[in-house]
């Protein structure tokens, strides 16, 4: 055979056999158990709550002990809403992990309230709702030769931030401190952790069925759960009207949140 | 123009080579017996480790017995063959037997469905009468091969007797590029070998992988496999588009001699074929696997694919150097047929034509003592 002729066929093996070693080198690792992700479940952390969104940072370790590098590492997550709009989606910024090597990524997932519709919010919120998360990883292996990608979906049952408000009617109570007349409205609701110590606005709106009316507003600090009252202040021809008879009277709670608001009203029957 | 000329003295002994012999004996004694036994032994070894029924332990030993008379008159039948020379009546007779018996051999190893049989209560259902009517298209190739051997190399045998035909001048200066595709040029044995191994590698054995794949998957009985059957489905019937063109066209690639455009071009059409072919059979480079309903997962790797079609691209290139280089030598030589080596054939030719004349000056010895 002629010289030439040898010497590409040698050329074309040569290119087969680097291809081949290209493929046994990146599949063996993955068979070997050479690349390993750990998601950092003892550390695990929980949503975090700044003012203007929700974010849950959690640290993965990913220990690449192939023979090629990863490249362009991305971490997106969706967050869709129940009727499938998409509520919110983040995507990493490309990380590469170096072969040989142990890297630690953060993931970092955000709902940013700013972006959500005030339906959904409300939701959020007062409501809970359910979301459809997706989480979509991808990667380039094998010299940016393969590229990867995984996409999965869960449901996730969101509860509601603030929940439970209800108007403890029944212990309502007239006050005289000496120089003031007021009735006290106590009333219940709980919030979750996420919110602990953020404050909440509560606007209590009292009336009498003889056209008197009043507001009062009140700034609590969120906690598992919350007893207060609000003291409506009264006149004294008032104070003494209730004390000695029957009446209609009207309370509305309302709780601001976000810029949402979730209103209780109880009417019910003042008697001595 | 072949000359055919039915000589029984052409089975005399002293027209074959022992040492051709015993070469050809030992390797049909590999390919029939040795081979056999050995993943025999192997299959036994395993299947004692496994505790497998007895019924496959029975069947074992009958394709042992089976395996120990056929392989030993292949080996016979096959020394018969290497021993007489290329395109005498002998050899035609003794290979044509060995390609026929060696499908007879394979269709006996089937048991009467005995194996499919216990194969699918041990294992899976495997369709092995499929198996062999694949093997069976390969084997008749072997048929046609030990025709094309004999007529090629006919006229080589005869040379130096009175039956061989004086070969056919040509001025080269006359010769067209065109006159590449003239058949006188081709070899049958050249070009059926040719089609057969493209047969077996582009088509017979893409399918028997798939068929066995596709009968592994059925057994695991995985809904999220449904999609990845009906992808291997469609490599299937891409397999035979693609296989049946270009097993056609290795025919002429391998019958048409190097150096002549009727041989470029089928060459080039073949890599042509080819890189689509890995293009389709490499799932056009995209796999996406829907495991547990709500995870996806998806593999692109199309640039690796592009780096094997550039590979195999290369071939071109081959070919190109391959006409270039090899057109002046075929063009010197007087267009002749690319049969056995150049050396072989002058020395066959030399040991003829000495022969005879030595029968010559032994006759006129004889007469000059008269």
């Amino acid at each position: 055979m002629k010289l030439p002729l040898v010497a590409v066929r040698l050329g074309i093996l040569a290119f087969k056999l680097i291809v081949v070693l290209i493929i046994i080198l990146s599949i063996l690792p993955l068979l070997m158990g050479g690349i390993e992700v750990d998601l950092d479940t003892e550390n695990e952390s929980d949503w975090t709550y700044n003012g203007t969104s929700m974010s849950l940072d959690s640290p993965l370790t990913v220990t690449n002990n192939g023979y090629f590098d990863i490249n362009d590492l991305t971490i997106g997550f969706t967050f869709l809403g129940q009727d499938g709009m998409v509520l919110t989606e983040s995507t990493s910024d490309p990380m590469d992990i170096p072969a040989g090597r142990e890297t630690e990524l953060r993931i970092r997932m955000a709902l940013d309230m700013d972006d959500l519709s005030q339906e959904v919010l409300s939701n959020i919120v007062f409501n809970g709702t359910h979301m459809e998360f997706k989480v979509g990883v991808s990667a380039k292996y094998s010299m940016d030769l393969v590229r990867i990608s995984v996409e999965g979906g869960t449901d996730m049952s969101w509860q509601p931030l603030l929940s439970d408000l209800e108007v403890m009617n029944e212990y309502s109570r007239l006050m005289f401190d000496g120089y003031n007349y007021s009735i006290s409205i106590p009333y219940t609701f709980n919030a979750q952790d996420l919110i602990r110590d953020e404050p909440v606005l509560v606007l209590t709106h009292f009336s009498d069925s003889h056209g008197y009316g009043v507001n009062v507003t009140q700034v609590i600090e969120a906690s598992d759960h919350i007893n207060e009252e609000a003291v409506v202040p009264i006149t004294q021809d008032i104070y003494d009207r209730l004390m000695s008879n029957s009446e209609e009277l009207n309370v509305s709670v309302t709780l601001v949140f976000m810029e949402c608001s979730d209103t209780v009203t109880e009417t019910w029957w003042w008697s001595p | 123009m072949v000359v055919v000329a039915v000589n029984v003295g052409e089975f005399s002994w002293k027209n074959a080579n022992l040492n051709k012999g015993i070469i050809s004996a030992a390797l049909h004694g590999v390919k029939y017996l040795v081979l056999p036994l050995v993943l025999i032994m192997f299959a036994s070894t395993a299947l004692s480790n496994f505790d497998a029924p007895r019924a496959i332990e029975t069947m074992l030993l009958e394709i042992q017995t089976l395996v120990l008379i056929f392989g030993a008159v292949l080996l016979v039948l096959g020394f018969f063959k290497g021993a007489y020379p290329k395109g005498s009546y002998s050899r035609l007779s003794f290979g044509m037997t060995v390609a026929v018996l060696a499908i007879f051999y394979a269709f006996s190893l089937l048991l009467d469905g005995r194996l499919e049989k216990e194969f699918a209560d041990t294992l899976f259902e495997l369709d092995l009468d499929l198996l062999f009517a694949l093997y069976f298209i390969g084997a008749a190739f072997n048929i046609l091969v030990q025709f094309g051997e004999f007529i090629d190399h006919r006229r080589t045998w005869m040379e130096g007797t009175e039956h061989a035909a004086p070969r056919e001048k040509e001025d080269p200066n006359e010769h067209r590029w065109i006159h590449d595709f003239r058949i006188r040029y081709g070899s049958l044995i050249n070009g059926l070998k040719l089609s057969k191994r493209t047969l077996v590698g582009f088509v017979i054995i893409p399918l028997v992988f798939v068929i066995i794949l596709k009968a592994a998957f059925s057994s695991l009985d995985f809904e999220q496999l449904d999609q990845l059957t009906s992808s291997l489905d469609q490599v299937s019937t891409f397999m035979l588009v693609l296989g049946l063109p270009l097993t056609a066209l290795a025919f002429f690639k391998g019958f048409y001699p190097r150096g002549s455009v009727s041989r470029f071009i089928p060459a080039v059409t073949m890599v042509l074929i080819s890189l689509y072919w890995i293009w389709v059979l490499g799932l056009e480079g995209e796999m996406v696997l829907d495991v547990m309903d709500s995870i996806t997962f998806s593999l692109d790797y199309s640039a690796l694919l592009f780096l094997i079609m550039c590979g195999t691209a290369i071939w071109i290139v081959y070919y190109a150097l391959e006409l270039w280089l090899h057109r002046p030598e075929w063009k010197e030589g007087g267009f002749q047929k690319d049969i056995g080596k150049k050396k072989e054939r002058r020395k066959r030719r030399k040991d003829k034509i000495d022969e005879a004349e030595g029968i010559e000056t032994a006759t006129s010895v004889v007469e000059n003592d008269l």
